[in-house]
């Protein structure tokens, strides 16, 4: 068995299975009148709704079967890996920037243009023109996915309880500066009757992106251990400390912030904006702003997207534009009626009056008006691991934030150039 | 002179007034049964008490939250029984996941035991050359992380055209599993060899000594093969994942793991199906395991 | 017994002896081979399994060796846990099968219920204990608590007790590996008790002198399959890791964890297959160790080398 012919056979197959992910042939015309099924593959995401979409997609295009495959969240990632390998993905998919610098996905923006598609209501922190990939639809000058709902980071403040308490409440933007936050989630606190002041994750997740990284995404050093982010944490973290706020351990402000929000266990909570429903359904008298800033720093949050976007393996492309079209239009109306979430088109949103006249929705679309352009990092949350680590070591009084952060800095600054390096390649 | 202590069998005749040597040793009898009982009380304390809380939560209404400051161990308001049968209905096909799970294991299941008790008679009981070497490459074979392997074989697998099928998930199994084979040398080694000598005496050429006498006493190793078989691949995630692609053809593994979502999962009725998705193997386990009792101990080693 | 038997039996016993093999030795050619050596091959390459493969030659061993601080602090985690579960797994699991052999009324019932944690998916036990073992709201600490410790160990969130906790959750899973003690207990012929005791042998002295000799078989298997699990704690500690830290300060950076990390989200399966590659070799030699030094203490009532 000689080493060399074995080698080739093997690099062969890589070779052909990743060449077969390469749409061959772009078959326009003939698509539009055939029988033609697309694989679309989710994990899961607004029960109902995918399958209204679905139907009222095939409804107006008869020729055309959408099979909807759910995989789980976690091994999503995997499932197209090793589907596009095997040159066998979707035609239709869920889709991040890994795939679109890979070169695994179709531009849109030839759909976008022939069907004269007004992409300017749409959330530009997702749409817009971005400097460098950022973690939304638009890569390198095109368009490669849309979604149909808007995902926000928002602060959700109980009314009633800021009037017993006789603290005025926060103007919908700008929003409350760190210090701020925690002054006021401690004159909310109220042991007696289990209330917390306030309830927040992670302070990576939820502060503006100059805390933690350079604007070209490469640089921690500096960032991560500024004076601002130093005493940003150092703030969030004495939240905790004194009582005002619940340890990660206790309360998971994604996970379940919303739950103990709508039972009036908290004053405020820093969590997914879709929690909306549940909070309404709750009768809560909600209010809405931004999440916390930093000290001197432009406030940002972080916005997303159920993106989907078009294979370039897929032999359909014609059909898969059309659903993504549809998704653009219709879809936006069918967000708003089966789950009453945010559309991603603001236009639609003001057409439907999604707003209702309830000022807690009139503030989320003020606070969104000011959505930004984020930083692209490839691996985000893996890359910023440290930095939980570092939050967890100040807030259980091991470290101080200065010293924490310096040595969360040094390990993240590692975690970038390795990241950065993988994604060259 | 030593009390000793008699088995089981030994027990004083009725009509004879016990002695006192004798009530000592009875009491000593009964001390250890309350013993052993309060031993495997204890143990199964541990054991059932984190399944216990898993019920709980599964009982729990949808709003409720899991996770809470103090453990409550009961839902307050009121015990959600039909977060069982909506995990069977209403979350995802749990019915036909089973029933595919089903196929893929008892397929397994029937390659396992063919492969592995053929070879792993040849390591326990024969004698060959290079039986040294294939046994080292055996132990090799289990050393090597399936994550290193599973994109090749996957790749390859693919190039087979068996994507979208069950085939790279049964026909693996009718090759033997290093772990099995290795289980099943180490217990046909136990067996005593006088069977052996005595069957080549009369003339049995290898396949009859497997057949006849090896293979009978060895149900306890084969029970545990196809119990363990049953478990990994009732729970295997990985393989279906990256093989199957249809919703139809899905397995459990799938459906639990499509519950959990980062952002919202509704504890209650993970907790919930991962309950009903044991009951099969419990059941299955709690029938069979009488076969685990067997061999030489029980049948001794008169012919 | 005769003299060595060569010729006509022996040829013959070696045919029969491939023809058992023969369905292994047909899946290592036919399902093993390539991808063996197409994952050597990858191991010298960059290759983020979307885009072909590119050839760097020793450049990933290289880095691992000099470069890779995670490599070395994976290595330590997962040599700690080695150390803590093979001692403990082996010693617990005997122990239980020998209560799970009793002959007792219900001891049917026990051993079903023993069995459960194996039952359940890895996710599912994983989330499970993950909740059990919360520092501040979990029911562990709390019954510890309510025992008087003021201070109970903050399990997962703790460097010095985050291996020890997974350590615990595989103890409680213990009643899977003692169904194959039980059923090396099976060959253990009651004529031997009956000699043992007819000679005066006590019960310590039985399990001494009979039970673990005739055991002994079984017991190297649950050491060198335990090692090897050891080398491979996955499960458990990639539930744990998914808030995208291994464990505060990596003190749950297994290796396999790492290699996964490096496969599927650096996207570096070339270098994934270095690091299997090379634990594949360090696993070998630990366990070649074994199996030479194994004549010593493992009786077999059968072997064929040593009996023509």
């Amino acid at each position: 068995m000689s080493r060399p012919r074995w080698l080739t056979l093997i690099a062969v197959v890589a070779l052909v299975s990743a060449a077969c992910g390469g749409g061959d042939d772009d078959g326009e015309d003939g698509d539009a009148a055939e029988q033609v099924t697309l694989d679309l593959w989710l994990y899961e995401e607004g029960y109902g709704f995918l399958d209204e979409l679905v139907s009222s997609f095939e409804a107006e295009n008869p020729n055309i079967d959408v099979e909807l495959t759910t995989y789980p969240e976690d091994q999503f990632g995997v499932k197209i890996d090793t589907a596009l390998a095997a040159g066998r993905p979707p035609d239709l998919g869920l889709v991040g920037p890994e795939l679109m610098n890979a070169g695994m996905l179709l531009p849109l923006d030839d759909m976008v243009q022939e069907l004269g598609l007004d992409l300017s209501t749409f959330n530009q922190g997702i749409v817009g023109e971005a400097l460098g990939p950022t973690e939304s639809c638009s890569f390198e000058g095109q368009l490669y996915c849309l979604g149909s709902y808007t995902g926000m980071v928002a602060l959700f403040y109980n009314k009633d309880m800021f009037d017993t308490a006789g603290v005025p409440y926060p103007t919908a933007w700008p929003p409350m500066s760190v210090e701020e936050f925690v002054d006021v989630a401690c004159q909310l606190t109220d042991p007696e009757n289990e209330v917390w002041g306030a309830a927040y994750g992670d302070p990576v997740t939820f502060l503006p992106w100059e805390t933690v990284v350079s604007a070209d995404g490469r640089t921690a050093t500096g960032f991560v251990n500024s004076p601002t982010s130093v005493s940003a944490h150092a703030v969030l973290a004495r939240g905790i400390q004194e009582g005002c706020a619940p340890s990660l351990n206790i309360l998971d402000p994604w996970e379940q912030g919303t739950d103990y929000f709508a039972r009036g266990q908290l004053a405020m909570v820093v969590t997914d904006f879709q929690s909306l429903n549940k909070i309404e359904n709750a009768g809560v008298n909600y209010g809405v702003t931004g999440s916390p800033t930093a000290e001197g720093v432009e406030p940002w949050f972080n916005v997303w997207t159920d993106s989907i976007g078009v294979f370039a393996g897929t032999e359909h492309p014609y059909a898969a534009k059309q659903f993504i079209a549809f998704l653009a239009t219709e879809g936006q109306r069918l967000r708003v009626e089966e789950t009453g979430d945010l559309p991603l088109d603001t236009a639609v949103a003001e057409e439907l009056d999604w707003a209702g006249g309830t000022s807690g929705r009139e503030e989320g679309l003020e606070v969104l008006k000011h959505a930004r352009q984020g930083v692209f990092v490839p691996n985000r949350w893996d890359t910023f691991g440290p930095i939980f680590d570092a939050y967890g070591l100040v807030v259980g009084g091991e470290m101080s934030a200065q010293e924490a952060l310096d040595e969360a800095a040094l390990a993240i600054q590692e975690n970038l150039d390795q990241a950065w390096e993988a994604w060259e390649q | 002179m030593k009390t000793v202590e008699a088995p089981e069998r030994v027990q004083a005749p009725p009509e004879i007034a016990p002695q006192p040597s004798v009530l000592r040793y009875r009491a000593r009898r009964v001390s250890h049964k309350v013993l052993m009982y309060a031993l495997l009380l204890g143990v199964c304390g541990f054991i059932l008490l984190p399944v216990g809380w898993m019920f709980t939560a599964a009982l729990k209404p949808d709003l409720e939250p899991i996770f809470t400051p103090t453990p409550e161990w009961f839902p307050s308001e009121f015990w959600a029984w039909e977060n069982f049968r909506r995990v069977l209905t209403d979350v995802m096909p749990f019915l036909r996941y089973m029933i595919n799970t089903t196929i893929i294991v008892v397929a397994n299941i029937i390659g396992v035991l063919i492969s592995c008790s053929l070879v792993g008679f040849a390591f326990a009981r024969l004698r060959f050359r290079g039986s040294k070497v294939l046994f080292y490459i055996l132990i090799v074979t289990m050393l090597i992380p399936w994550q290193a392997l599973m994109v090749p074989q996957f790749l390859m697998f693919v190039k087979l055209g068996w994507y979208g099928t069950y085939l790279p998930l049964i026909v693996p199994s009718f090759t033997g599993t290093a772990f099995f084979i290795f289980l099943i040398r180490q217990y046909m080694r136990t067996i005593p060899k006088d069977l052996d000598d005595a069957a080549r005496v009369d003339g049995l050429n290898a396949w009859q000594i497997f057949w006849r006498i090896i293979l009978p006493l060895s149900t306890p190793v084969l029970t545990v093969c196809a119990v363990f078989t049953f478990l990994w691949n009732w729970n295997n995630l990985l393989g279906p994942l990256i093989y199957l692609d249809s919703d139809e053809k899905f397995t459990v593994a799938i459906g639990l793991a499509n519950m959990v979502t980062l952002a919202d999962t509704p504890w209650n009725l993970a907790m919930a199906a991962n309950l009903v998705s044991i009951l099969p193997c419990v059941i299955v386990y709690f029938f069979i395991q009488k076969k685990l009792i067997g061999g030489i101990a029980s049948v001794g080693l008169k012919g | 017994m005769g003299r060595p038997r060569k010729g006509l039996m022996a040829r013959k016993e070696q045919r029969a002896a491939y023809l058992f093999l023969s369905p292994w030795l047909f899946g290592l050619a036919a399902l093993w081979l390539i991808p063996i050596i197409a994952s050597i091959w990858l191991s010298l390459t960059e290759y983020n399994i979307i885009t072909p493969p590119e050839f760097i030659g020793l450049e990933n061993y290289r880095e691992m060796l000099f470069e890779d601080r995670t490599f070395w602090v994976s290595i330590r985690v997962t040599l700690k846990f080695m150390v803590l579960s093979v001692p403990l797994y082996l010693v617990f699991g005997l122990l239980l099968s020998l209560l799970l052999n009793l002959k007792i009324r219900g001891i049917n019932l026990f051993r079903t219920i023993m069995f459960l944690p194996s039952v359940l998916s890895g996710v599912a036990v994983a989330v499970l204990w993950v909740a059990l073992l919360n520092p501040d709201v979990g029911a562990v600490n709390s019954v510890l608590r309510g025992l008087g410790i003021d201070d109970p160990p903050r399990w997962l969130d703790s460097p010095t007790w985050a291996v020890p906790s997974v350590v615990l959750v595989g103890l409680w899973g213990i009643g899977g590996g003692a169904i194959i003690y039980l059923s090396g207990l099976q060959n253990i012929s009651a004529q031997l008790y009956e000699a043992a005791l007819l000679d005066g042998a006590g019960p310590w002295q039985r399990f001494r002198y009979v039970t673990l000799p005739m055991i002994s078989p079984t017991l190297l298997f649950v050491l060198i399959t335990g090692l090897i699990d050891a080398f491979q704690v996955f499960d458990l500690a990639y539930v744990l890791s998914r808030g995208g830290t291994q464990g505060i300060g990596d003190s749950l950076q297994f290796y396999l964890i790492n290699l996964w990390n490096e496969a599927f989200q650096n996207g570096r399966y070339g270098y994934a297959s270095a690091l299997s590659w090379v634990l594949v070799l360090a696993a070998a030699a630990v366990i070649l160790v074994i199996f030479r030094t194994s004549g010593r203490w493992v009786y077999y009532e059968y072997d064929p080398e040593r009996e023509r």
